[in-house]
């Protein structure tokens, strides 16, 4: 083998792998997600918010940019005194990092690590009432990385402080991100005229949610010890309705079923038939004559 | 059925009943209003101003300044109790109840006058609502002149027997609404007496709810004719009632000066621009 022919075998071998590693796609988005994109550091600021209070501050995560920016003022409230790594209680700087599931339970379940008898905060109650709920239970015992989490409901960095009645009224409008987004159907059937519909157009004397589901220990409702359970719904409507019965309590299969209700209303049947007569034969003479409509 | 269970498909019923009433009532009232262009009844009443007779057209200024503010009032009542049961915007539901209580005080303040003035004031007028058995035989001659089926109707006093009995209705409904609405405020003072009948408290509040909100339909429903025809049948009378532009008609004044009621006799009327209407 000549010189010349030696060069270009051994060139060929040395290049190969490298070109194997940038060219294929798996090697492509290992090498973006570990790509941060940053500016300077914020003067003045120090630990991870010199880095993290930048907007501009993203990661790539399968060739999408994910910000990671926090805005020192959504706990500059609630959680003033507390360091990121009190929640973050994972960061590590070592190579392997915890997945981003992982990464969302352990902050997003560090409440329970909080207690602090002087201000009167305990979260560990409010951390043992979530782990019995349906929510926990997903979690903990089915290992669900989806599952809510305490941040789930009251936010990761943006937690309002509930024994501030500004914050908590506050708080009772956020039903929707606090549950309508993962129970879209019960949200949107939650229109009955004295709650729901009520509550949707602000009435501050309607409920939110865990007015009546509960909140930390919420249950599916057929379970025996949920609030909603028809065994002991009229303890929940007492609430609001003093002296609420058994009877009066019937009337909670209603909060959720207005829309059936008015499905099964002669009336509404028959206006819903003669819709769908003049529907479908607006398409057959559109279809017949092919018309388009613009 | 327990009753708790029953009022919500109650509740649906009425709501689904009366907003339909609501939309065809108007689309009647169009339908009516396009009779009368039809029939000549507004050329006779808007161009020849041949309006209807009235025996006694003077009507104090308490009591039109009574009825404008009951107007006003129960159309405030109205919009707030709209909002109350179909919150159909953003709104702080609690201010719009103050606002609802506000209009309410105001007028079960001004029904109590209404009340004491057409009784015992120096203008008395309780008798212009006295129903008689003469006129109740009269009802379906007027009900077939706003069918279009005659050309006029009996005139047997200011107010047809149509009219009265509507009037008599707000008269006796009002009380109702009034006192179910106070329930409703003041219900754990004032229902545990009757709670009993009903089950419990709260369900005694949510079946005096769909009593006031029944009410509520009557009046709104009621309000929307009466209006119509307070304006389409008799303009002269709605502008003086509202505006205090006097209509045409005979006015006699006694010696220190105050109005006293025209006896108006058909004849006279009729000179002034009147309208030709059967005297039975």
């Amino acid at each position: 083998m000549s010189t010349k022919r030696l060069s270009i075998f051994s060139t060929i071998l040395v290049m190969m792998p490298i070109l194997i590693f940038f060219f294929s796609p798996s090697a492509a988005i290992a090498a973006k997600v570990e790509t941060l994109t940053f500016t300077i550091g914020i003067p003045g600021k120090t630990g991870c918010l010199v880095c993290h209070q930048d907007k501009a501050l993203v990661k790539y995560e399968l060739g999408k940019p994910r910000s990671l920016y926090v805005n020192p003022e959504d706990f500059s409230r609630t959680h003033a005194e507390v360091t990121c790594i009190d929640c973050h209680t994972d960061f590590t700087y070592k190579s392997i990092k915890p997945s981003r599931e992982d990464w969302r339970v352990v902050a997003g379940t560090s409440c329970k690590n909080c207690h602090d008898e002087k201000k009167k905060i305990d979260h560990r109650k409010n951390y043992a009432d979530y782990r019995e709920s349906i929510h926990g239970r997903r979690l903990l015992v089915e290992k669900n990385m989806n599952a809510p989490t305490c941040a789930g409901c009251h936010n990761f960095h943006r937690i309002r402080r509930l024994s501030d009645p500004v914050e908590m009224m506050e708080f009772r409008k956020e039903a929707y991100q606090v549950c309508g987004r993962c129970h879209q159907d019960y949200w949107d059937n939650y229109n009955d005229w004295f709650h729901g519909k009520g509550y949707k157009h602000g009435a501050p004397d309607a409920p939110p949610c865990w007015d009546c589901h509960g909140a930390h220990n919420i249950l599916n409702s057929k379970d025996s010890n949920s609030p909603t359970n028809i065994s002991r719904l009229q303890d929940q409507c007492a609430k609001c309705h003093k002296d609420a019965d058994r009877a009066f309590a019937e009337y909670g299969r209603y909060i959720h079923s207005r829309n059936d209700l008015i499905r099964e209303n002669l009336v509404m049947k028959i206006i819903f038939t003669v819709l769908d007569f003049v529907k479908n034969s607006y398409q057959r003479v559109t279809g017949y004559f092919k018309i388009v409509p613009s | 059925m327990k009753l708790s269970q029953l009022i919500p498909i109650i509740y649906n019923w009425v709501d689904i009943v009366c907003l339909i009433l609501l939309s065809v009532i108007p689309i009647g009232l169009l339908g009516h209003m396009t009779g009368n262009f039809l029939t000549g009844r507004i050329y006779k009443r808007f161009v020849l101003k041949k309006w209807p007779h009235h025996d006694k057209p003077f009507k104090p200024l308490p009591r039109r300044l009574a009825h404008l503010t009951h107007v006003i009032c129960m159309v405030g009542l109205a919009l707030t109790g709209m909002y109350i049961h179909f919150p159909f915007f953003d709104a702080n539901r609690i201010i719009i109840k103050y606002f609802h209580y506000f209009f309410a005080f105001i007028v079960g303040v001004n029904y109590i006058f209404r009340l004491w003035w057409s009784f015992f004031s120096d203008y008395p007028d309780s008798d212009e609502f006295v129903l008689t058995w003469k006129e109740i035989k009269v009802i379906p001659a007027v009900i077939k002149y706003y069918a279009f089926m005659a050309d006029d109707k009996p005139h047997l006093a200011d107010f047809n027997p149509m009219q009265k009995i509507t009037y008599l209705s707000f008269a006796a409904v009002m009380p109702i609404i009034g006192l179910t609405g106070i329930s409703l405020i003041f219900g754990e003072w004032l229902l545990p007496p009757i709670a009993r009948f009903f089950g419990d408290l709260p369900t005694t509040k949510l079946f005096l709810r769909l009593i006031h909100y029944l009410c509520n339909w009557f009046f709104i429903l009621f309000t929307v004719v009466h209006a119509y025809l307070a304006i389409s049948e008799d303009l002269p009378a709605f502008l003086y009632f509202f505006f205090n532009i006097e209509p045409a008609h005979h006015e006699e004044h006694g010696e220190h000066g105050e109005h006293v009621e025209s006896t108006g006799s058909h004849t006279e009327y009729q000179e002034s621009g009147g309208s030709l209407e059967h005297e039975h």
